[in-house]
């Protein structure tokens, strides 16, 4: 991971979070199976936060089973 | 198995549906009565860095958008088969045409407004401990009451709303707007200019996009 200061992200990089928090965590949930690698989204999350320092739905404790109702641990090959 | 991306209508046109869904597969939709949900056929997902797979997503999304109006699924859905997506469309009908309804002709906006420099360290042999606290408890409130009034103002050119953080050293204002699409311009010009009012903070508006943040019925 390069080094990078909180809160110095792009506007590109920002608005990339702002896509990604909304595809994630906002939405409507049909019921159904979400298979997603658990350790994919966590690192999706640690990236996130790097960018901008806090993210939202992601941070604040909220887990993976709030964010995403049914996510598994195996990833659908 | 199927991959679920948006729910629309009959009139979705083909030219949204020309766009490759996940992994290239084809796009279908599935109608009943006048709602539509749009998906695509796997055997399973091919493995790719989520970050591309909800960026394709979203792109699906944004390319149904463009013909009409449509709420976002959540990333992720998969469902056995088309019969249980019809069923899941029947079974909602009321909820799902209400939603439409309120995001028609409508595109969200995101606001976020984070500090412009990181923050700068406390100086060594800071004395008065308390007036020191006072002193930033008083020019907190005023930052707040700015940034409160930024998001007055933006709310009122749109339908509706809603801050999902405030108030922190981190995050000044994330906020995400649902504006008619006549007013999108108008928004983005009067953001640029109350960005202005909050000195030391830069804001960056993301969008139009699809109305991910008032898809699901409002509590």
């Amino acid at each position: 991971m390069t080094e990078r200061s909180v809160g110095l992200a792009t506007d590109r990089e920002v608005s990339l979070v702002e896509v990604l928090d909304r595809a994630l965590g906002a939405g409507v949930v049909l019921t159904g199976d979400v298979t997603i690698s658990l350790a994919d989204v966590d690192l999706v999350y640690l990236s996130l936060r790097v960018l901008v320092g806090s993210v939202g739905t992601l941070e604040g404790g909220k887990d993976v089973a709030e964010l995403m109702p049914g996510a598994s641990s195996v990833v659908d090959g | 198995m199927i991959y679920v991306y948006a729910i629309s209508e009959p009139t979705v046109t083909r030219s949204a549906l020309k766009q490759r869904g996940l992994g290239g597969a084809t796009l279908r939709t599935l109608e009943r009565g006048d709602l539509a949900a749009i998906y695509s056929h796997h055997r399973s997902l091919s493995p790719a860095p989520l970050r591309k797979l909800v960026l394709h997503h979203d792109r699906v999304i944004k390319a149904i958008m463009a013909t009409g109006t449509v709420l976002p699924l959540r990333f992720g859905t998969q469902l056995e088969h088309e019969e249980q997506l019809g069923d899941l469309l029947a079974a909602r009908h009321d909820e799902l045409r209400r939603s439409l309804e309120r995001v028609r002709g409508k595109a969200e906006l995101g606001v976020r407004v984070i500090p412009a420099h990181a923050s700068a360290p406390r100086r060594r042999g800071d004395t008065k401990g308390r007036d020191y606290l006072l002193d930033r408890v008083r020019s907190h409130r005023r930052h707040q009451q700015a940034v409160d009034d930024v998001h007055a103002v933006l709310g009122a050119l749109s339908e509706a709303s809603s801050v999902r953080e405030t108030g922190t050293a981190e995050t000044v204002l994330v906020a995400a707007y649902l504006v008619d699409q006549s007013r999108v311009g108008e928004f983005r010009l009067q953001a640029e200019r109350l960005a202005g009012r909050l000195p030391g903070t830069r804001m960056i508006v993301t969008g139009p996009l699809p109305p991910y943040s008032f898809a699901e019925q409002q509590r």
